[in-house]
């Protein structure tokens, strides 16, 4: 595959580090501002949108074992969302042209904005630490989707709530992602947080874990019909390595008020980059 | 009343250290199909991708098996049903080309 892109491939190493390693922060991956990049420096989206999926998928795997030490990624929660966001994607993908692109962006970017605004406006945290939980309770706990992380020293237990609309929301990213295409990272963290009250780290940890699986299943489709440069994947690599180390680390240092604020002013950008691709 | 696997902590970190040192292998192929020339190049970039795109795949794997483990069957079906989602893509690809 030729690449017809005016920026270097060790460019691209630097813009797929940065984009994972904020994209891995606030839980949304990277390709969502990686892709739209690449299609400014002259690549085709055809070409492109492989590369975010590789960065998604790298820099997953990259966060995993810091967030699963910290103990933020719930994967019951994480494979339970995942499975109704990929159901609706396989649908998604069965309605494609049914909806026009044009419209559902305005929609998506909609979306975000709402989402970003509940956020931001939101003050403190709901899930506090709990004196009557020890280090014994921190991590995912059997046969259901709640648990407990660990704090401050302390452990804060979380229950998530309205599960049924959480997984709506999941379905419905599932299907937008089959219909445009675009990666629905940026709904299902929000939709975690806000209305299934997770705590916005376990938001964005487990959201990081999901995404990967499901940008690896994409990824198989893509490789199937050779759609990947391989030489441009390995640059993506490099970078999404580096970049969901990063991001992980920050994450793991910042106080979940500040990761939601941060969120908010990240999708308040995808909203921005949705529009502008319209 | 919850139930906490004791194991669960060791075993993440087992994983966790699994998936870092898989992901330095990769990190070491994607950097040899940059600097390498030819044919080379493709066949460790190549196979840096193919070890990326399998990590979250087998992670799934795995937690599916911890969860039969745990009799948590709910929520083991629920990673098959993942994993049985994840296949029909690419199935549908290879029928398609």
């Amino acid at each position: 595959m030729t690449s017809v892109t005016i920026v270097s491939p060790i460019e691209i190493a630097i813009a797929a580090a940065v984009t994972s390693g904020v994209g891995t922060l606030g839980g949304l991956g990277g390709a969502i501002m990686l892709v739209p990049w690449l299609v400014l420096t002259g690549m085709p989206v055809s070409q492109a949108a492989p590369l975010g999926l590789i960065s998604v998928v790298a820099a997953s795997s990259a966060a995993a074992r810091r967030q699963m030490r910290e103990h933020t990624t719930n994967h019951r929660l994480g494979v339970v969302t995942e499975s109704a966001s990929t159901a609706g994607a396989v649908a998604g993908a069965f309605a494609a042209g049914l909806i026009s692109d044009v419209a559902l962006t305005y929609v998506l970017a909609g979306v975000a904005v709402v989402a970003a605004l509940a956020g931001g406006k939101r003050k403190g945290m709901r899930w506090k630490v709990d004196d009557r939980y020890g280090a014994d309770d921190v991590g995912e706990w059997i046969g259901t989707m709640n648990g407990a992380y660990s704090l401050n020293g302390g452990v804060v237990p979380y229950y998530p709530k309205r599960v049924g609309l959480g997984l709506l929301a999941m379905g419905i990213s599932g299907i937008v992602t089959g219909i445009s295409g675009v990666g629905g990272g940026f709904i299902k963290t929000p939709a975690k947080s806000e209305l299934m009250h997770v705590p916005v780290k376990v938001s964005s940890s487990t959201t990081t874990f999901s995404i990967g699986i499901t940008a690896a299943a994409a990824l198989l489709v893509k490789a199937v019909h050779g759609d990947i440069d391989v030489e441009l994947a390995a640059m993506v690599v490099l970078g999404s390595l580096v970049g969901g180390q990063m991001g992980s680390l920050v994450q793991t240092k910042l106080s979940p008020p500040t990761v939601r604020k941060f969120l908010s002013v990240l999708l308040l950008v995808v909203a921005v980059i949705l529009v502008a691709r319209a | 009343m919850h139930r906490i696997d004791p194991t669960q902590a060791p075993a993440e970190e087992r994983i966790g250290r699994l998936i870092s040192r898989t992901l330095v292998v990769a990190g070491v192929l994607a950097l040899g199909g940059v600097i390498v020339a030819g044919e080379w190049a493709t066949a460790l970039a190549t196979t840096a991708i193919a070890v990326v795109i399998a990590i979250p795949i087998v992670r799934v794997g795995w937690l599916m098996k911890r969860w039969i483990g745990q009799q948590d069957t709910a929520y083991a079906w629920a990673a098959a049903i993942l994993l049985g989602l994840v296949a029909i893509g690419p199935i549908i690809a290879l029928f398609q080309s």
